[in-house]
């Protein structure tokens, strides 16, 4: 219902706004010409995308929350964000020319770096403290890459910071057609997984009793939210606190049952990317915002606010 | 039956020495003897959650080490000793996940699958509370909800550490009652790790006193639970009186 209606939104407003009768007109094919042209061509691929990089990205933050046993676990601590952004600036910076490689480029960027995590935090089997530490450490070598890369060719950096600081601007069919295949791969996959991350919740050796790899397991949900989030990032850019806020406002109102925490979460996040996106687009007209900008400042203080709720009550 | 054969097992100052011990099949043997004596560790190696260094222990005289985990979850179940809170589901999806090791990863339950769930919700007397939140249930129904779905691996062992651990004396005794019939009922072989000398007399047919990673003395509650032995363990000066089973440990200096 939600995401029906951020849908609608995204597709109406705008600087010029497209009311429901012409957009229902649009898709029996007899509106207004000038109309069909913003609908098919700008807003509803926009609107599409949008959908897709909230989905993704909240899924692969309710796995990796189920996987780490952290509520505060998120894709940017996997390193996807970090992997993805130094691989998707060195694409676009040192290869300008083939910057039509950049969301391929992030999504290696995003996977390597997951694996590399893995391995690093191994050692008879990888706890998710510590997979969170060398994810944390990763992210600030590569972080500091990323800048080192943006410093060296600061002359063509205009690019890099609308894409680094999450925007959807411009994204058109292109862009779906490349992300829809992974995207729905992934998801799909996530609902294999929900018994996974369900036992997860029991505990590590509670799993091993009930006859499960612990470790394989684990090492598959981590690398399908990598994935998801690769996927997210690569068309999407850096858009934080999506993997992180959704899941747990899901959990909050519905519990951590991931039979039902997963497809909200999913139905959730998809929602909050397209209508923050569409708010980002209209608030400062003629200006867009990037919509990862907007999500941080919504997202940031509902965190605390979460933080704050959690320690009165308990 | 339960075979260790010279079983060693080394982590850093810690060490279980040439453990060399049976737990009989059907019955009750409880595991006591002071912190940090290796009572939960000689556990986890029972239930492969740890391996050993040295030695083999055998289930059904046949090495654990050829077990698959699978295989191995549906000859034996375990209680670890609770540490984390209980996740937000409901107490018959929490049951439930006891059949994993019977079931495909995406497979749902079939017909057999819930007349266990059903059976082990029903011996365990949780099945009125079967749609609440495991959260919200007290420590003693926590407790019987986590049996219950040991119960639903429908395995011939079960192990439990510390069961009684966070439990009033009245949900203790509830609770050894309830393993005891379990015991009586369907012949499972139950190994308890327990702090309450008490219990392991009152409610085992034999009893393994480990100290500093050996074994000091095993047999019946009745013959080996002493002043001596207090003292040699505990360096506990006190009494030991029997009224039946029930043993009276009456300290001399308190």
């Amino acid at each position: 219902m939600l995401t029906l209606l951020s849908v609608y939104a995204g597709i109406s407003f705008g600087a010029i706004s497209i009311p429901l009768v012409e957009i229902l007109q649009a898709f029996q094919g007899n509106g207004v010409e000038m109309y069909q042209t913003i609908i098919f061509d700008l807003r509803l691929p926009r609107v599409l995308v949008a959908l897709l990089v909230g989905a993704c990205l909240a899924a692969s933050g309710a796995l990796l929350q189920g996987v780490m046993k952290n509520p505060l676990a998120d894709p940017g601590i996997i390193g996807v964000s970090a992997g993805g952004g130094l691989l998707a600036v060195i694409t676009m910076l040192v290869f300008s020319a083939y910057s039509y490689l950049l969301p391929a480029g992030a999504f290696i960027g995003a996977f390597l770096t997951t694996i590399l995590i893995y391995l690093l935090a191994w050692e008879k089997g990888a706890s998710p403290v510590k997979i969170i530490l060398a994810g944390v450490a990763m992210n600030a070598l590569l972080g500091a890459l990323m800048n080192g890369v943006m410093v060296i060719y600061s002359d063509r950096v205009q690019a890099v910071l609308s894409w680094l600081s999450g925007g959807l601007n411009g994204r058109s069919w292109y862009h779906l057609e490349f992300m829809l295949p992974y995207a729905v791969i992934g998801l799909l996959l996530s609902f294999f997984a929900i018994k996974k991350a369900n036992l997860m919740l029991l505990g590590d050796e509670t799993i091993k009793l009930l006859g499960q790899n612990v470790e394989w397991a684990r090492l598959q949900m981590i690398l399908l939210a990598s994935f998801l989030a690769g996927t997210a990032v690569s068309v999407g850019g850096l858009i934080g606190f999506v993997g992180l806020v959704v899941p747990h406002m899901i959990r909050l109102i519905i519990g951590e049952d991931y039979r039902y925490l997963l497809p909200f979460s999913i139905l959730g996040g998809a929602s909050l990317v397209a209508f923050a996106d569409t708010v980002a687009r209209t608030l400062f007209d003629p200006i867009e915002l990037p919509v990862g900008i907007l999500l941080a400042c919504i997202g940031a203080p509902f965190f605390l606010y979460l933080l704050r709720k959690r320690r009165v009550s308990a | 039956m339960i075979d260790l054969q010279q079983v060693a097992y080394k982590q850093g100052n810690f060490q279980l020495k040439d453990i060399h011990l049976t737990f009989p099949t059907g019955q009750i043997t409880g595991i006591v003897g002071p912190n940090g004596s290796g009572k939960s560790t000689l556990l986890k190696l029972v239930a492969k959650l740890i391996s050993a260094n040295r030695g083999d222990i055998l289930i059904n005289h046949e090495s654990i080490n050829n077990y698959t985990r699978k295989n191995l979850a549906k000859e034996l179940a375990m209680l670890v000793q609770l540490k984390e809170g209980m996740p937000g589901f409901s107490v018959r999806q929490m049951v439930a996940y006891g059949r994993t090791p019977y079931q495909k990863m995406m497979k749902s339950e079939n017909v057999e699958d819930n007349e266990i769930i059903d059976w082990a919700m029903k011996v365990t007397g949780i099945t009125h509370m079967s749609d609440r939140l495991v959260q919200t249930l007290s420590g003693g129904e926590q407790q019987r909800v986590r049996i219950a779905m040991a119960l639903a691996q429908k395995t011939n062992i079960l192990l439990l550490d510390e069961p009684t651990t966070y439990l009033d004396i009245g949900h203790q005794i509830e609770l050894m009652s309830l393993l005891k019939e379990l015991n009586q009922q369907f012949k499972m072989t139950i190994v308890m790790v327990l702090h309450e000398l008490q219990y392991a007399a009152m409610y085992c047919d034999s009893m393994v006193v480990l100290q500093g990673g050996e074994i000091v003395a095993t047999g019946l509650p009745k013959d080996i639970l002493n002043a001596e032995l207090l003292k040699k363990v505990y360096k506990l000066d006190a009494d030991v009186i029997f009224d039946g089973k029930v043993p009276l440990i009456k300290p001399n200096q308190f």
